[in-house]
């Protein structure tokens, strides 16, 4: 394993069955996560960007060992104590996962609403019994001011806060064991605007001090371009580009990358954003033959309905890789403001 | 673009004071704080603001679907022209009356943001469609079946055979809001509130989508009131803005104006929070949060979050200046405009 | 951050508490349910009699209730209640008893008055009684076949009866709660297999099974012994229907994000259900157990009843009302159907109760 590499992921895929009849015989599989690769070097953000079906969020929680995956290796390397965590049982996977943590969408699901504040953010730590009780108030108290809520809020019930304040108590839960590696869960998607920068901000604040990795997960690219080193690209459960941030958004090599970006606002008045794909997502239980965009990809030609392309440098360039029969020769725009 | 300009026959609907309160053991919530708006025919006009501004229950009273009894409208007037310019003030009906369910899906028409909590899981897309044809016109069942389906090639919406006898759960997001879109525009209504169609779907439908809508309003020389949180939205869609904060206007001017030069520090702020145009660095963002629904604050509302807040800002609430064909409700142009 | 009404910073309890004072009909029978169950609990106070003392002269007396004035036959008024004491008559016809007032004599009726004596719990002896007369007799509800005092039984029959719901409740609740939430928690084989054994034993109907299970308890055991007896078994049947409900509400929170919070922070999956499901279904717990309460009363009532239940010298609301099995004894002496409103009331309180809390869990309702 890399050095430099935090976590290394390699043949990640996730199945889930589709059950049905009285004997819940399976079906077919939804193959939601279906041969990934990914490394994230320490200190990196690394943006993961897909829509609905995408398998971005299911990526996310296989990294954490939510569950188990299908197949592959999902390996992590903290100040040189390294782990495949897929083959770990949960009995020793235990004192591990003080390395990483996750913050989520939902705000208004993430926080156990019967629970104080206070108990909320201590969690992980009594779960792995660090510190005294003291102890652990003390470190509440500090996460919770530098996050830029009070004290006084630990005595109180999360009905009591708006959405940002209650990513923020996400925030400090997460922080309260000192990881490594958060994995960020379109964490500002359900919020305001206004909010939404003010917790970007504080998670770039957090990144320096905390000399924290991200895998930041998003449905659309404009919020991971502020927020990104690198930027994968995800559609049906695969990988179609990888690239740093500012090629991603100047020189898109994958027809899906460049639909993304042709479908951000242009914060335009009269402005039409540019449909490139036709039809819907398809159903992940029936993903197409060949490449999975091809039905919908206004560049398809025969070979791609025959062979699914594998995900390749791009010549000439760092950390760029691109899963195209055609990219070759695809000029592609960048449709950016 | 104010009120005064626009003649009775241009207009369709013409919204003075509206105020709608919640009375609950809580406390009363004054969602809507007196706001004041108008949409031309076949005109559209975007309401932009963030959680808790009452946007929301702005549409819903424009219906009168604003959830009684716990929301009462305290005052102001809902002027809507009907045919043949009849004018009928909406806030002196009654919440069941005949009148008002004539006009909900026949003349105005609403769409949501979340299409799986509109459609009927239990009943086929072609059943849930012909019931509102059949409820508004007096036409036979083959005859809706035929209304059904022009309104699903309407939104282009693919196999529409095939679609009227699937189930709601059966198609994709997507594909639920094209029907839901269907159902509200299957009697041509005048005007369509569209509350948030997008925010739930994927980037690449939700262009779609609001192509849809705006090809629909110019075929159908419809009215839209589009309801969104996101600028990028207005800016592709609306003629008219209305910025909205705690229950008021905050400031009104048209898509063009608003976008070259917004007035309101609010309105700035939300132009500067996008982290789309952003580089790298800080993203500039507005510092506080909104206040809780039930705070009685004095003076103007944005105040402890407005970096130009003055001591007069603090003690009076502003009152709306009208600048240039514009409306904006800031101390900071007292001095530029009429009041 | 902070708003100025209050009600933002009560917590969820105070506010469940205040939604609950708005039920008119559900404080009122908590009042009343405090009531019985003060008067069962301190039964040698509030009875004007011992359970078992029996009053050779008065059997089958009717209720006294009625005779209680306050102005004699001379039109004098006192402030303090009295009855005519009442001597038994043969009816000539009937050849059954009747009793006429005996208007010489008197019978004031005092408060905390002395008379039998008793050790409450075995503990305390006294023999103050909340109310009585000192010499004579006082029947509010009459007496039975060898006199013994109904009101007296009633109170004391109370205990069984209104113990008996709350004990079987216990261990309805803690199986119940364990076998459902492992069922909606670990999901798989284990929620397969439970949910089959669910069906099968709420396919067995319950009276039938309560009888079944009743007519096994050894005719020789001491009437405690069959009581633990009788709460054991209603336990142990009951459970089903709280753990089916209790997985279905434990279903829907499994995937909440706070959950896999957890999970992903390293926790075990007791300590998950016990920091986190339980407190979420607790009030769940709450509503199933105040409804299952009078299902147990009616239940042990009707096993009573029918002398499958609890056995003499305990006493229970239904035990009292074995004799009216032949109606001939009800249609003379119609008021030993008494314990049965008290069934009635209890029965009646607590579902009203339960039924508040279940509006108070429902996010719809006002």
């Amino acid at each position: 394993m890399d050095e430099n590499n935090i976590l290394e992921v390699e043949g990640l895929k996730k199945f889930f069955p589709n059950r049905k009849g009285f004997f819940n015989r399976i079906t077919s599989f939804n193959k939601a996560v279906n041969d990934i690769s990914l490394h994230i070097k320490k200190g990196e953000t690394v943006g993961l960007v897909g829509e609905s079906g995408s398998g971005k969020t299911t990526v996310g929680r296989c990294i954490v060992k939510l569950f188990p995956p299908t197949e592959g290796s999902i390996k992590y390397n903290f100040n040189g104590k390294s782990l495949d965590i897929s083959q770990t049982p949960e009995h020793q996977l235990k004192d591990f996962r003080k390395n990483f943590q996750m913050l989520f969408q939902d705000v208004y699901s993430s926080l156990d609403p019967k629970m104080k504040i206070l108990d909320i953010v201590t969690e992980p730590l009594a779960i792995h019994n660090i510190g005294t009780e003291k102890e652990r108030f003390e470190t509440a108290c500090e996460l919770m001011t530098r996050v830029g809520l009070t004290p006084d809020d630990l005595q109180k019930y999360p009905h009591q806060f708006s959405g940002g304040q209650r990513q923020r108590i996400g925030i400090t839960r997460a922080l309260s064991i000192q990881p490594k590696f958060i994995v960020c869960d379109e964490p500002v998607s359900a919020l305001d605007v206004s909010v939404q920068a003010q917790i970007l901000n504080l998670l770039l604040d957090l990144r320096k001090d905390f000399n924290l990795s991200y895998l930041f997960i998003a449905h659309d690219l404009g919020v991971v371009k502020y927020f990104s080193d690198r930027i994968i690209v995800m559609y049906l459960g695969k990988i179609v580009e990888v690239a740093p941030a500012e090629d991603i958004y100047t020189r898109p090599k994958h027809p899906y990358t460049e639909a993304l970006l042709a479908a951000i606002s242009k914060y335009k008045v009269g402005s039409e954003r540019k449909i490139l794909l036709q039809g819907s997502i398809p159903d992940p239980s029936k993903p197409p033959t060949g490449c999975v965009l091809q039905p919908r990809c206004q560049y398809a030609i025969d070979a791609c309905k025959q062979t699914a392309p594998d995900l390749l440098p791009v010549p000439n360039k760092n950390d760029s890789f691109v899963a195209c029969h055609r990219s070759s020769e695809l000029d592609l725009k960048s449709y950016s403001s | 673009m104010s009120r005064n300009l626009l003649n009775n026959s241009e207009k369709l609907i013409d919204v003075e004071n509206l105020a709608v309160h919640f009375h609950v053991p809580q406390g009363t919530v004054k969602a809507v704080d007196g706001i004041s708006f108008d949409i031309g025919k076949g005109k559209s006009l975007g309401i932009v603001g963030e959680s808790g501004c009452g946007k929301t229950i702005t549409a819903l009273t424009m219906m009168l679907l604003h959830p009684h009894p716990e929301a009462k409208i305290e005052k102001g007037s809902i002027h809507f022209y009907r045919h043949k310019n009849e004018m009928i003030n909406l806030v002196d009906l009654d919440v069941h009356s005949k009148i008002i369910r004539r006009i909900r899906g026949n003349e105005i028409a609403m769409i949501f943001q979340e299409p799986m909590m509109s459609l009927n899981p239990v009943h086929k897309i072609g059943d849930q469609l012909m019931e509102i044809i059949r409820l508004h016109q007096q036409i036979s069942k083959s005859n809706a079946k035929q209304v059904a389906l022009d309104a699903l090639d309407m939104v282009k919406i693919s196999a529409p055979v095939q679609r009227m006898n699937e189930y709601p759960f059966q198609i994709s997001g997507g594909m639920r809001q094209r029907v839901m879109i269907a159902m509200a525009l299957c009697c041509k209504p005048k005007l369509l509130i569209a509350d948030e169609p997008t925010t739930a779907l994927d980037v690449t439908i939700e262009a779609e989508i609001l192509k849809l809508i705006k090809d629909l309003q110019n075929d159908l020389n419809m009215s839209l009131m589009m309801i969104t949180h996101d600028l990028g939205v207005i800016g592709e869609v609306t003629d008219q803005v209305a910025v909205m904060y705690v229950g008021k206007i905050v400031e009104k001017a048209s898509t063009k104006d608003l976008f070259k030069e917004p007035l309101h520090p609010y309105t700035q702020g939300l132009f500067k929070s996008r982290p789309e145009i952003k580089i790298s660095g800080r993203l500039d963002s507005i510092k506080g949060s909104v206040p809780s629904p039930y705070e009685v604050t004095h003076g103007c509302s944005f105040a402890p979050r407005c970096d130009f807040a003055t001591s007069l800002c603090r003690s009076r609430s502003p009152e709306l200046i009208s600048l240039d064909g514009r409306e904006v409700s800031c101390w900071k142009y007292a001095d530029q405009g009429g009041i | 951050m902070s708003g100025n009404s209050d009600y933002i910073h009560l917590t969820e309890r105070q506010l469940n508490f205040k939604k609950f004072l708005r039920h008119k009909v559900a404080v009122f029978s908590s009042f009343v349910l405090f009531i019985l169950y003060l008067m069962v609990i301190f039964a040698d106070f509030f009875a004007p009699y011992g359970m078992l003392t029996n009053h050779k002269y008065y059997l089958y007396a009717p209720p006294q209730i009625s005779k209680i004035r306050f102005v004699d036959n001379e039109k004098n008024f006192s402030w303090r209640p009295f009855i005519y004491r009442q001597v038994a008559k043969r009816d000539p016809k009937t050849l059954r008893f009747i009793y006429i007032d005996d208007t010489k004599k008197k019978d004031f009726i005092y408060f905390f008055v002395e008379g039998e004596k008793y050790k409450m719990f075995g503990l305390f002896e006294s023999n103050v009684h909340l109310f009585g007369v000192k010499e004579g007799k006082l029947f509010l509800f009459g007496t039975d076949i060898i006199g013994r005092d109904l009101l007296s039984r009633i109170i004391f029959g109370g205990r069984v009866s209104l113990s008996i719901g709350l004990v079987g409740v216990l261990i309805l609740v803690i199986l119940g709660t364990i076998i459902g939430t492992v069922s909606g928690y670990f999901g798989g084989w284990y929620d397969n297999i439970i949910q089959r054994i669910i069906e099968i034993v709420r396919t067995i109907p319950q009276v039938a099974l309560w009888m079944a299970l009743a007519s096994i308890i050894p005719k020789e055991w001491p009437s405690s012994y069959v009581y633990l007896g009788i709460v054991i078994i209603f336990g142990l049947i009951s459970w089903a229907g709280l753990a089916r409900e209790l997985r279905g509400k434990v279903l829907a929170i499994r995937r909440a994000d706070f959950i896999y919070a957890a999970e992903i922070s390293g926790a075990s999956a007791a300590r998950i259900i016990r920091t986190h499901i339980i407190p979420n279904v607790f009030s769940h717990i709450i509503v199933i157990a105040t409804l299952s309460i009078p299902i147990m009363i009616i239940g042990e009532a009707a096993l009573s009843f029918l002398g499958l239940g609890i056995k003499p010298p305990m006493t229970s609301w239904g035990l009292l009302l074995t004799k009216l099995k032949e109606v001939q004894t009800l249609k003379h002496y119609p008021w030993l159907i008494t314990p049965a409103g008290f069934i009635v009331v209890s029965v009646l309180c607590f579902n009203f109760i339960g039924d508040a809390l279940r509006d108070l869990n429902d996010p719809h309702s006002k």
